[in-house]
């Protein structure tokens, strides 16, 4: 399958400190993609490089993506912005938001709110009329409103509650499933990653990726696969190579 | 409910047994009149000069609200440039808070040189003494944006401009009315001392005229009423900034909740 994102020794150096060395990395179209490791590892760093946040130097670097999303650790949402405004500011910002596209544009808005599992009441309240979780979704719509071809998400369902959690989980997987969407997904959740990802890579301190896996598990994404001796044992095996890595 | 009433019901119980006091003081021990002057006879007194005290409030509000008109313009269009010029905020902006320390009273002789005794330099006066807060603050919130929306904008590829109007200012609207509230009570300080100082110049008089003539002329009663006026006059401009701004902040609750 063709490479959507094709790295070959990545090196990002912020504020004199080396945060990612020599990485090199290939995610094909389609593909889940989690990235674990400790904290300060560099795996947000490796997200906003690719995703062309932060300057970075390479041998080579080939993304055939060209509508990037990014799912933040906060929703990062605009408190001025009402829920409508937050979700279409992805489509002003492209132009479409101001030209005779209104109608489409608040067509892809009222898709996108559906998709997250918000109601069109939702739709005029403002972030601080929201729970974490709604603010989260909100956050989502926002994202697949431009409809992309690869998601970035760091952290997204961090400080959510474990229910609240799995339920999203659930939902980002058959959107992304849906719209065979690319997926670079940072978390601390070994849990999580196993549930959601196609591919596991580990990062150690030192900014390099010291373990690649693959993750096959049949039935994948059946929440009742959490409570199966395989999903369990997986989750036991990416522990151990994390545990490794620290 | 209650607790609102008594809110406003005791410090007016408070004044009025202040002034009850006063003037029962005033009659037991018959101060004299040019030390402190009873309640009734400053009422008396401004009651006859009615018409030239509201006349003078009106002036002074003008020249307050004028200059304070033009802190706001001139404070957002500074604020911007050192929010988008690293070389102009490191060049005037040191000098922007070294001339906020300096007394307005000592400023003020030199405006009334450089634009003449009139109500420009009132007006100038109240925009030098007002200007600062705004300019900071606007400044603070126009470069403190959050790093995620900042991420988001470049990771749309947003023009300048859209920052500018999407992000930038909307984010700078709290800080600009909480730079706005402390600038309205700076406001009167300064039309009082323009006018203290100049406004013998103007056809139209203001309270700091009066306050000045009232000593000059040991008019205590009009000098009691010059200070009583441009304190009501300060609470309603500082109460309606205040009111105007808790509306406006409704929408950035949850900014100022997190921060």
């Amino acid at each position: 399958m063709k490479n959507i994102i094709d790295l070959i020794a990545l090196n990002v150096t912020l504020g004199g400190n080396e945060i990612l060395r020599n990485l090199s990395l290939q995610i094909p179209h389609g593909q889940w993609c989690s990235v674990i490791g400790p904290s300060g590892c560099g795996k947000s760093t490796l997200l906003r490089a690719i995703a062309g946040l932060i300057p970075c130097q390479f041998d080579g670097m080939v993304t055939e993506f060209e509508a990037p999303a990014f799912v933040f650790q906060d929703p990062t949402l605009m408190p001025w912005r009402s829920v409508r405004e937050n979700v279409q500011l992805p489509l002003e910002l492209s132009g479409a938001g101001r030209t005779n596209d209104l109608r489409t544009a608040s067509t892809v808005v009222l898709e996108a709110i559906d998709q997250v599992g918000l109601n069109i009441e939702d739709l005029e309240k403002y972030p601080r009329q929201l729970s974490g979780g709604m603010r989260m979704r909100v956050s989502m719509a926002r994202a697949l409103v431009t409809q992309p071809d690869v998601l970035f998400m760091d952290e997204p369902f961090a400080a959510l509650d474990e229910l609240l959690r799995q339920q999203l989980n659930q939902l980002i997987h058959e959107i992304c499933s849906k719209h065979d969407l690319t997926t670079l997904f940072v978390t601390h959740n070994v849990s999580e990653a196993v549930y959601l990802s196609d591919r596991i890579l580990i990062m150690n301190h030192h900014g390099a990726i010291v373990s690649d896996l693959e993750i096959s598990l049949s039935n994948q994404r059946e929440p009742g696969i959490r409570g199966s001796a395989e999903y369990i044992s997986l989750v036991h095996q990416v522990t151990q190579r994390l545990q490794e890595a620290m | 409910m209650r607790g609102s009433i008594s809110q406003i019901l005791m410090p007016l119980f408070f004044l009025l047994l202040v002034l009850s006091l006063w003037q029962i003081a005033d009659s037991l021990f018959d101060i004299e009149r040019l030390i402190l002057p009873s309640p009734l006879e400053i009422i008396q007194e401004s009651w006859k000069k009615i018409d030239i005290l509201i006349a003078a409030t009106m002036v002074t509000g003008k020249a307050a609200l004028s200059g304070f008109a033009i802190s706001i313009c001139l404070g957002v269009t500074l604020a911007l440039l050192f929010s988008t010029s690293r070389l102009a905020k490191q060049c005037i902006y040191p000098y922007m808070i070294l001339l906020q320390t300096v007394p307005i009273v000592a400023i003020a002789p030199l405006v009334i040189i450089w634009f003449g005794g009139g109500l420009g330099s009132v007006v100038v006066i109240v925009t030098v003494i007002s200007v600062f807060p705004i300019v900071t603050n606007v400044t603070t919130g126009l470069t403190t944006v959050d790093p995620g929306l900042t991420e988001l904008m470049q990771l749309y590829q947003a023009s300048r401009i859209d920052v500018l109007f999407k992000l930038k200012l909307p984010n700078a609207i709290p800080y600009l009315l909480t730079g706005a509230r402390i600038s309205a009570g700076l406001t009167i300080v300064g039309a009082v001392v323009g006018e203290y100082m100049a406004g013998h110049f103007i056809d139209n008089r203001g309270l700091g005229y009066y306050i000045f003539m009232g000593t000059q002329n040991f008019q205590v009663e009009v000098l009691y009423a010059s200070i009583l006026l441009s304190t009501l006059l300060g609470i309603a401009i500082v109460g309606f900034t205040a009111v105007l701004g808790k509306t406006i902040l409704s929408r950035w609750a949850y900014t100022l909740h997190q921060s």
